[in-house]
């Protein structure tokens, strides 16, 4: 078989959707393999062929640690309050602080690993995703074995001349207004095309964020003014709104920074809904002992712990509304501007050969 | 030539001049995310145009096999058949016609061409697995297992395996590993027949 046994493992793969995909450098060519249970998918992108190579920084590691980390306190609080307040033996403590430690190695592979990205290899005729080159220092470790390989087989480095009009053809569309308003981007990656995003739902969320610091403020100084339904109606808003807002912006001209802060709520959100289960599964715990066996001081303890928690979320509620709003201003006002510029100067097309 | 847009892997837009073969990451015009981009002169590369092959004008010249009216420039180097501009196919250094391409493809006599492949050794080793990862539910479906483990050990010991390292211990492990579950399902059997005997 020709090719066989000449091929070298590039560094990296990754699993995605149950398909695991690695590559393999041949001597004038890229073989992908992607693996889905007993069938294997071959591609190959010969040196002469490549295009070129991009590798974008994503989120998807920051969101990856953050839901570990959440998990890993989990198990830990759900660890420490079963020994501390339900005199667990060692066994049940063991085995959830066991699953919590799991997670807590798991979170600190992920750093190690480093930061995450999408790395795209394009050809004349196809865009691919590369993403068994999934972290960034393992896609720069690819680049810097493939790039002399690449720059061989095509006969150097590109020319400056070529370079010139690359810094023509991208300047001129790397606007991102303008060039999503003059339709001038190629979806070479076959995703759709970007939509215009108001903010309205991320506005609403910041609202919500501050109503609910106004609420849980008053039920902290005088928890008879407000009745339960009210905090947990405001909570399920916040949820609702957030999950709208997180779909809201996806494929949308809303701006990283801001796409940040609605995530950085919903993990807020994430942990007030932990924080008020595992206080119900406490709560229910004690009501099942009948509240004989509960040591002193423990319900004195859990009112504080509350009250902690409220004060922690009122900080949090106002620190992100205010985040958001300043970044959703910044926004609307970038927005109107550049469309401002777009009608008084309509972009030209860009040139055809 | 207008060269191919390079875009953002998050939000599509094109990337900024200065990521592409430059220092170090810039970030995104659209969602700040920072870019590097490796650029290579094929991306500048004018796309040639395919031949229609050119048309019989004499008698004396040879005609393409697959088209009666084109002239034929060069033969087939698998099956020797004589092809026009039109049906030249330049593959691995060699001028193949499109039939031997398609069967080359088809009985996986080219390599290159293939880009699927069952693996039958992960097969084996799966079913030699299952009764032991699923003991409970599949401990009693060991005498279909372990059979079809080795029968697909033995059937497909000599099928390629994949283009890199094709090595075979998944079969060798599913072929042990079956013998291993028969042997302890007989000695199973053999114990309670005696044991009834007696």
């Amino acid at each position: 078989m020709a090719g066989e046994h000449t091929y070298r493992r590039v560094t990296g793969g990754s699993v995605r959707r149950f398909v695991s995909q690695r590559l393999w450098l041949g001597t004038d060519h890229i073989l992908v393999i992607a693996s889905q249970f007993l069938t294997e998918r071959y591609k190959r992108f010969y040196f002469q062929d490549i295009q070129a190579i991009t590798v974008t920084r994503s989120s998807l590691g920051v969101l990856l640690g953050v839901i570990l980390a959440i998990l890993a306190g989990f198990f830990a609080l759900w660890a420490v309050l079963g020994y501390v307040l339900l005199d667990w033996t060692p066994l049940p403590t063991a085995i959830v602080g066991g699953i919590g430690i799991v997670w807590i190695l798991l979170f600190f592979v992920n750093i190690l690993l480093g930061p995450t990205c999408r790395c795209y290899l394009y050809t004349a005729v196809n865009c691919e995703e590369l993403y068994a080159l999934g972290r960034i220092r393992t896609a720069r470790r690819a680049l810097e074995q493939l790039r002399p390989l690449i720059e061989a087989a095509q006969g150097g480095r590109l020319a400056d001349a070529q370079l010139d009009e690359l810094s023509r053809t991208q300047g001129r569309l790397s606007e991102p207004r303008m060039a999503s308003a003059a339709g001038a981007a190629p979806n070479h990656s076959g995703r759709h095309p970007l939509r215009q995003d108001a903010g309205t739902v991320h506005a609403a969320l910041f609202s919500a964020l501050i109503v609910d610091a106004a609420v849980s403020l008053v039920a902290l100084i005088q928890p008879q003014m407000i009745p339960v339904p009210l905090g947990l109606l405001m909570l399920v808003l916040v949820i609702g709104l957030t999950v709208a807002a997180l779909v809201k912006q996806i494929n949308s001209t809303i701006p990283r920074q801001l796409r940040n802060v609605t995530w950085v709520t919903f993990v807020y959100v994430c942990l007030v809904v932990l924080f008020y289960y595992a206080f119900m599964f406490v709560n229910q715990i004690g009501a099942e002992m009948g509240g004989e066996d509960i040591p002193p001081g423990i319900e004195t303890l859990q009112m504080r712990l509350r009250q902690i928690v409220s004060a922690i979320s009122i900080v949090f509620d106002i620190i992100l509304s205010v985040f958001g709003f300043r970044m959703l201003w910044d926004y609307r006002n970038r927005t109107r501007r550049e469309t401002a510029m777009g009608t008084q100067n309509p972009v030209a097309a860009p040139e055809q050969e | 030539m207008q060269a191919a847009v390079l875009t953002c892997g998050t939000c599509d837009t094109p990337v900024p001049v200065e990521a592409v073969n430059g220092p170090a990451p810039v970030p995104c015009a659209q969602c700040g995310a920072p870019i590097e981009a490796a650029a290579f002169p094929a991306l500048f590369r004018e796309r040639t145009a395919g031949h229609s092959g050119e048309r019989i004008l004499f008698d004396d010249e040879s005609s393409c096999f697959y088209h009666a009216g084109k002239k034929a420039v060069v033969p087939c180097d698998v099956c020797g058949r004589f092809l026009c501009a039109l049906c030249d196919i330049e593959f691995n250094n060699q001028h193949i016609c499109p039939y031997c391409i398609e069967a080359g493809k088809t009985k996986g006599k080219m390599e290159q061409l293939e880009n699927e492949r069952m693996r039958y050794d992960r097969l084996a080793l799966g079913l030699s697995l299952l009764p032991i990862v699923f003991f409970i539910p599949m401990i009693y479906f060991v005498i279909f297992t372990a059979p079809a483990a080795m029968f697909v050990t033995l059937r497909h010991w000599s099928t390629p395996l994949g283009p890199v390292r094709p090595i075979r211990w998944r079969f060798v492990v599913a072929f042990v590993l079956s013998v291993l579950q028969l042997t302890t399902v007989g000695l199973f059997v053999t114990m309670i027949v005696m044991e009834a005997m007696r």
